[in-house]
């Protein structure tokens, strides 16, 4: 191909060529700015995407009344797809308000499809919970569920199904259940809290494991629906309350976990619950929440950066799909733009 | 010759710096297909053309890091004119043309930076090429243009994007790389991406382009150029 530049073009261009870069660079050269976050963020963690599939249901349709609307299923849900995306790096998000067992079904499907061997997975539930006091057995609630016909409903072994599925895939998979009764999902398990001085080799250890676990707003008790006019349940407004203010690049949910608890069963009458999915495959692996906007004192927000020891960019890392930094939306890459 | 080596001072510093920088880094390899539709007006009486048939196939590979990136895109296809059709110019003469097919190739040269989180502003180095199918005459038209480009996430999988941009002045040439003129021209591409798989997307949407150029013969021609078209992209992380 022939093309007519005259030599005063090419000039330009690789004036402009070498100058962009260089723009970049001085803003990276503010070390200043990054070194804080970058000491504290350096254990080699798994390379997987996180994603997330959320459920609020709200609008019930029983017609017999069974299944009264709930007033905050689904701002809970909306909070937390809001937090996980912009504030831990979670790249694809799906989020469903109002699901029927079908919407669920399909989720479900759709989401184990496209999960990856290295990936972190998790899915909240907020919604009704069931329980058959004859057989002990626990169902979620989708919104065209037909008053007390079970076949109507998602049990617990479909959703334990599904979840094993998804683990069979996945690195790490976490199911949070905000409904009556969901404890009826888990087993407890018992993992270690990170020594401080060894926290690195703590995060590098669970991390390489696999890891299935399960948080519940309750055992198999009644939960509460909008904690003190919050607009949020009391164990996704606790969940929600530590997320934020969590100043640690990375957070296990065993650490999440004990602090949940401890907050929701001091101020309201519930008691929630965590443990593993039994027999998924765990194997005493932690699913690692890693904080992308930290709040450095004295760094302006858009300097801080979270720097994760993983590669990058091969749809491995946490935020790798949609690279997130500080308040900011996730950076695509869109085709060359051309005139 | 002081330009040129000016010129491989800041590609080879630019290279360097890039190969020692460790960060949000990736290559992008993208092929896109455009149906196309070219018509205009060759400044006369009736002299209005359209084309009958149009197509192009183009690649493209790309660099970035992290709020920087740098490309090349080639894009090449042929036009059919069944009728009046875009007139040849030379410095002094212009010779009308009908029932022809144009080949046309560009390529374009771009760096960007994103000054915004999903807004950057990019240059591009463009060149066209037009060969008429009934005589071998070629025009070149080059110049540099300016322009801004943006994304807006919908959801997950889906992502809308856009660009926009001018050349202000380029310059026409013939084939022996005589000037037979000026132009300018300015484009607007909107889009949506999707994303199949963590490293490769799909891409589709619309282009315009215009174009007006003005002949040392005293002679305007105004075309456009608007294109439908579906791409695919692959990510390669370094």
């Amino acid at each position: 191909m022939k093309y007519a530049f005259s030599s005063n073009v090419l000039f330009v261009a690789a004036i402009i060529l070498a100058g962009m870069p260089a723009m970049a660079a001085t803003e990276n050269s503010r070390g200043i700015a990054l070194q804080p976050v970058e000491q504290k963020v350096v254990a080699p963690l798994n390379k997987g995407v996180y994603r997330a599939l959320i459920i609020g249901n709200n609008d019930y349709q029983s017609e017999d009344g069974l299944w009264k609307p709930l007033k905050t299923a689904v701002s809970d849900a909306r909070a937390v797809q809001k937090l996980l995306e912009n504030s831990y790096g979670f790249s694809d998000v799906s989020v469903i308000e109002n699901a029927t067992r079908r919407d669920v079904l399909k989720a479900f499907e759709a989401l184990s499809q496209k999960v990856l061997p290295d990936d972190n997975v998790l899915v909240y539930y907020a919604g009704h919970g069931f329980m058959e006091s004859e057989t002990n057995r626990g169902y979620w609630i989708p919104v065209d569920a037909e008053g007390r016909d079970n076949t109507t409903f998602l049990g617990n072994s479909t959703i334990r199904d599904e979840l094993t599925l998804i683990a069979s895939r996945a690195k790490h998979t976490l199911l949070i259940s905000d409904s009556c009764f969901s404890g009826t999902l888990l087993r407890r398990g018992v993992r270690g809290i990170p020594d401080a001085a060894d926290s690195e080799q703590y995060y590098k250890k669970v991390s390489s494991k696999k890891s299935v676990q399960i948080m519940t707003a309750g055992g198999v008790e009644f939960v509460d629906d909008n904690y003190q006019s919050s607009n949020h349940s009391p164990f996704t407004y606790f969940l929600l309350n530590e997320l934020k203010n969590n100043d640690r690049p990375m957070l296990t949910l065993s650490e999440l976990s004990t602090n949940v608890e401890k907050a929701v069963a001091n101020n309201v009458d519930q008691v929630p619950e965590s443990g593993v999915l039994h027999g998924a495959g765990d194997e005493l692996g932690e699913f690692i929440f890693i904080k992308m906007d930290l709040v450095v004192d004295g760094v302006p927000a858009d300097r801080v950066k979270v720097q994760v020891n993983v590669k990058q960019g091969d749809g491995s890392q946490p935020g790798s799909r949609v690279v997130r930094e500080k308040s900011g939306p996730r950076k695509e890459v869109i085709p060359v733009p051309t005139l | 010759m002081c330009h040129k080596k000016l010129m491989m001072c800041g590609l080879v510093s630019t290279a360097l710096w890039m190969h020692t920088a460790a960060a949000d880094e990736r290559i992008t390899l993208g092929v896109k297909l455009l149906g196309a539709g070219w018509s205009g007006d060759n400044g006369g009486v009736s002299s209005s053309f359209n084309s009958t048939e149009g197509g192009q196939l183009a690649f493209s590979a790309s660099y970035t890091l992290e709020k920087f990136y740098a490309g090349i895109s080639l894009q090449s296809g042929n036009y059919k004119f069944d009728g009046t059709a875009p007139d040849q110019f030379t410095p002094s003469t212009r010779v009308s043309s009908s029932n022809v097919e144009i080949e046309q190739r560009e390529m374009d040269l771009l760096a960007g930076y994103y000054f915004w989180d999903t807004v950057s502003l990019f240059v591009d180095i463009k060149g066209v090429s037009n060969t008429w199918s009934s005589s071998s005459y070629k025009q070149n038209f080059g110049g540099i243009g300016f322009g801004a480009s943006g994304y807006m996430p919908i959801n997950a999988d889906w992502t809308g994007y856009g660009s926009v941009g001018f050349i202000g002045r380029g310059e026409i040439k013939d084939e022996d790389k005589v000037k037979v003129g000026d132009g300018s021209s300015g484009a607007l591409e909107i889009g949506a991406v999707y994303r199949m798989a963590p490293n490769s997307t799909l891409n589709m949407g619309v282009k315009f382009r215009n174009y007006r150029l003005e002949y040392l013969t005293n002679s305007t021609q105004d075309y456009s150029i608007n294109a439908l078209f579906v791409g695919y992209n692959h990510e390669f992380a370094l």
